[in-house]
């Protein structure tokens, strides 16, 4: 009776266990390890179909008017729009649309000689029309995503079918900051309001790129196939697949895997990685930059402690930080120290302190400074205060998920120097608030950007005084570098305009509104045993997924 | 009396059900940050755009006239469109609850039936080797984190013996030649979530059962049972398992209610897209109108369940009809 039971358990056990199994390989048995197979046997005989797999935020939206996410750009807008010009390899400027253009001598007017020939995704004739179209639309609308690239063009002229004329009123310094993606206008144009432009969903994007929309399916993957009519030329690969994946380790088996063909990796994954065969590994240093931000508002409204408004104290906190350290251990080494707002893979942009004014780890050097500026601990309790007895004691808001290690370094090291930090947790969304919505409430703050390759003038916007309520996110104030801002971006000598914008740089890093941390070494690992052909972009230095590898790639 | 305790029950419902309703929409207002700060670190925006952009998701009306709004729409059940998806919520909604079902119904009862199985046997066997076993088995494996359970099985049968895919719910990019193909591989899809999720819950249902049962076979009726000279067989079968199930089957249905929300340790870590995730993510990208109309759906389902419970309790056991 009693073994009877057991026997009777074990049965069911075994049965309930079964049922979860068979349910889940029901051909196992049958066709033994053939179906698993199945995505890569098409390598062979079908089509050629390159996965990437990403993880994050799932894009927001296919409409190119409206999207605010980055990863709407990396996975739909990219592959299938184009720009009138872009970068190439070498980051210099290329045609995309545009096959030629001119300035004119007093760099008002701008032409563009279109390619001909070329057909939207739909069969349709790419015409000056929609070059017009795409630039009046974004500007009269004032839509979200292009609007601050347009806004400064008066006319926007057709000369014949393809050649189209912009007009400003300063000159531009850089054309490439005054693109756009170029839609069909017989797709968009019925959609003449701004709620009917932006509440239209785009479920089949049409446009000219190399890669033609297939099909999508939220939070799963989109596919794309090979545009055979390419002006560049058909792309090597016939389909092309963004697979979207919410947990980063189980992307990393996937690769393992063979399941996707290309993927970002953490510092964490490297080592695992690293020992894998058939996959290669990308390296390249970022544009992705990291801050340590301070209060900066002047503004009798800040909630901000005003002690921090004190360059000097700003300027002794990037003495009293040890970076080296910092990034070794809260990113794995898997970062560059940056000091500039420009970073440094921006190329000629980017300025460097020199010997004069550059601040390394010494936190005497700190203590000295603050000692010279009056801050002095006169109650021995190891927090310096001012000469009205007001302590330097900080509120130091961080994105927990993101930024901890980095802040417990930062705690500790001014720690020794007699400034007091208090840490206060929170997610982007709450700090956004803390800025935005409640008179900026906080004294210090890490975050980050990601400025663009081959133009300068984004990632310099966010310290306007202009852009405080908007991009900024310190708050920072300073009229001489919006003077100089604007001069720059009118600069037509390049010479002259590198003078201007380094010496921008200059002021932010004499200033510290931030304490630029470093910029991200970014990772990629790919199948190699795969794939042939992948390009960096930039080459040398330069992540894979872009608009080159797309072309590129091969099957092996 | 019989008609009055529905109306009771009715009437309790439909009071929890606005009370609900208006702290679903206050809840997510006062949380801090709002859907447009969360993207200002990402492109590029311009003042002008954010405006635009604000007129759009509706968020510059007052804040009465945005809950006027909401009520409207959640009667209608029209939820309106997302923020961070750019599309109908009842669209999003009804993909994610779908998927959420086939994970939630391919494992949930299977973690049932294997608890309570386990769980009456253990109680039969009460004290002696068998019910160690399986007590200390099942306990062992409830207190595994799901999450790391999950992974090995992902690692062993998914990469290691290349079984099984490890991600999502279909091969992307495949074109399915039929039904059958497509069901096929759906199920190899869902083989190590299913095993991942089943496992993760059966424990709470063997304990529970075990527990009830223990306590039930020490009641007056369970020895007369037994001087009737029935079997024990018949004790467990007729006496013990009935009155045992009372307690367990309030936590069933409840449990099943709330396959709705998903399992997000799960969803998560095999990017199966269902509402545990699509919850968890708009509620970090502040996405008002998927947050308020998902936790509504969970707020009425767990409500309609209870009420359902209610009624079907006051059949199975007289004693709650009784005032």
């Amino acid at each position: 009776m009693k073994r009877k039971v057991t026997f009777l358990l074990a049965v069911v056990l075994i049965a309930a266990m079964l049922i979860v199994g068979c349910s889940g390989q029901p051909a196992q048995t049958e066709t033994p390890a053939e179906n698993p197979k199945t995505e890569e046997e098409p390598k062979e005989s079908g089509p050629s179909v390159f996965k990437y797999g990403f993880t994050g935020w799932w894009p927001d939206s296919k409409n190119p008017y409206l999207s605010s996410y980055a990863v709407s750009t990396s996975t739909y807008h990219d592959s299938v729009y184009e720009p009138l010009m872009g970068l190439d390899q070498n980051l210099e400027l290329t045609g995309r649309l545009a096959e030629d253009w001119e300035v004119s001598e007093d760099g008002l007017t701008w032409t563009f000689y279109l390619r001909k020939g070329v057909k939207w995704h739909d069969g349709e004739d790419f015409t000056a029309d929609d070059v017009v179209y795409s630039y009046k639309v974004n500007k009269e609308f004032q839509l979200p995503r292009w609007y601050s690239s347009v806004k400064d063009f008066t006319e926007v002229n057709k000369i014949d079918d393809y050649t189209v004329e912009l007009k400003t009123e300063k000159p531009k310094a850089n054309i490439l900051d005054a693109m756009c993606d170029i839609v069909p206008e017989h797709i968009f144009g019925q959609y003449d309001t701004v709620e009917k432009a932006l509440s239209f969903t785009n479920d089949n994007p049409i446009g000219t790129g190399s890669l033609i929309f297939v099909e999508d399916a939220i939070d799963e993957y989109v596919r794309f196939k090979a545009n055979d009519n390419y002006w560049g030329g058909r792309p090597k690969l016939d389909e092309f697949l963004f697979v979207y994946f919410t947990n980063g380790d189980t992307l990393i088996q996937a690769l393992e895997k063979g399941e996707i063909d290309l993927c970002s990796v953490t510092a964490v994954q490297l080592p695992h990685v690293e020992k894998l065969s058939g996959i290669a590994i990308n390296k390249y240093d970022s544009l992705t930059l990291y801050e340590l931000g301070f209060n900066a508002w002047e503004d009798p409204a800040s909630k901000g402690n005003p002690l921090i408004l004190d360059p000097t104290i700003r300027n002794a906190i990037d003495w009293a930080i040890d970076y080296d350290t910092m990034i070794e251990y809260a990113m794995g080494g898997l970062a560059s120290r940056q000091m500039s707002l420009v970073p440094n893979p921006v190329g000629k942009w980017s300025w460097q302190p020199g010997p004069d004014v550059i601040r390394t780890y010494n936190p005497e050097k700190a203590k000295e400074v603050l000692e010279e500026a009056g801050y002095k601990d006169t109650d021995g309790d190891g927090i310096r205060e001012d000469s009205n007895g007001n302590k330097l004691d900080f509120r130091f808001s961080v994105i927990e998920a993101d930024y901890k290690d980095q802040a417990l370094i930062i705690e500790q090291n001014l720690k020794e120097v007699g400034i007091k930090v208090n840490i206060e947790y929170m997610d982007d969304g709450r700090l956004g608030d803390i800025i935005e919505n409640q008179s900026f409430d906080t004294d210090m703050y890490i975050w980050g950007w990601t400025a663009d390759y081959g133009e300068p003038s984004f990632i310099l916007s966010v310290m306007l005084s202009s852009e405080i309520g908007g991009r900024s996110d310190c708050w920072y104030g300073n009229p001489e570098y919006d003077e100089l801002y604007k001069l720059q971006a009118i600069t037509v000598d390049e010479d002259e305009r590198v003078e201007i914008v380094h010496k921008m740089q200059e002021i932010i890093y004499r200033d510290s509104p931030y304490n630029v941390m470093y910029t991200q070494t970014k990772v990629q690992a790919y199948r190699s045993d795969r794939w042939d052909n992948l390009q960096q972009w930039p080459d040398g230095n330069g992540g894979l997924l872009n608009y080159y590898t797309k072309l590129a790639v091969s099957p092996k | 009396m019989n008609m009055r305790f529905i109306i009771n029950r009715l009437i309790y419902t439909i009071f929890m059900f606005i009370f609900v309703i208006t702290l679903n929409f206050f809840l997510f207002r006062l949380m801090p940050g709002d859907p447009l700060t969360i993207v200002s670190k990402e492109i590029a925006s311009s003042p002008e755009g954010r405006a635009t952009m604000e007129k759009m998701y509706g968020l510059d009306k007052p804040m009465i006239e945005q809950y006027f709004d909401y009520i409207k729409s959640m009667i209608t059940f029209d939820f309106g469109t997302s923020f961070n998806y750019k599309q109908p919520v009842t669209e999003i909604l009804f993909s994610k609850i779908k998927n959420s079902l086939i994970l939630g119904f391919a494992s949930v009862p299977i973690g049932i039936v294997i608890g309570l199985l386990g769980g009456i046997v253990a109680a039969a066997r009460r004290g002696k080797r068998t019910d160690m076993v399986i007590t200390t088995t099942s306990m062992i494996i409830y207190a595994i984190p799901t999450f790391w359970l999950a992974m090995i099985f992902l690692m062993v049968f998914g990469v290691k013996l290349g079984w099984v895919p490890i991600n999502g719910m279909a091969t992307p990019g495949v074109d399915f030649v039929n039904n059958i193909a497509y069901l096929k591989d759906l199920f190899y899809h869902l083989a190590i979530p299913v095993l991942s999720y089943s496992l993760a819950i059966f424990g709470s249902y063997l304990l529970i059962m075990r527990g009830s049962m223990v306590d039930v076979f020490t009641e007056d009726y369970v020895l007369t049972a037994r001087a009737k000279g029935l079997t024990e067989k018949q004790v467990i079968r007729r006496h013990v398992v009935p009155n045992a199930m009372l307690p367990v089957s309030t936590m069933i249905i409840s449990s099943l209610a709330l396959i709705f929300t998903g399992a997000f340790s799960i969803e998560v870590l095999f990017s199966w897209p269902g509402m545990g995730r699509l919850m968890i993510e708009s509620v970090s990208r502040r996405d008002y109108p998927v947050m308020q109309a998902s936790n509504y759906l969970i707020a009425v389902a767990v409500i309609l369940a209870n009420f359902i419970m209610d009624i079907l309790y006051s059949y199975i056991d007289p004693r709650v009809r009784v005032e």
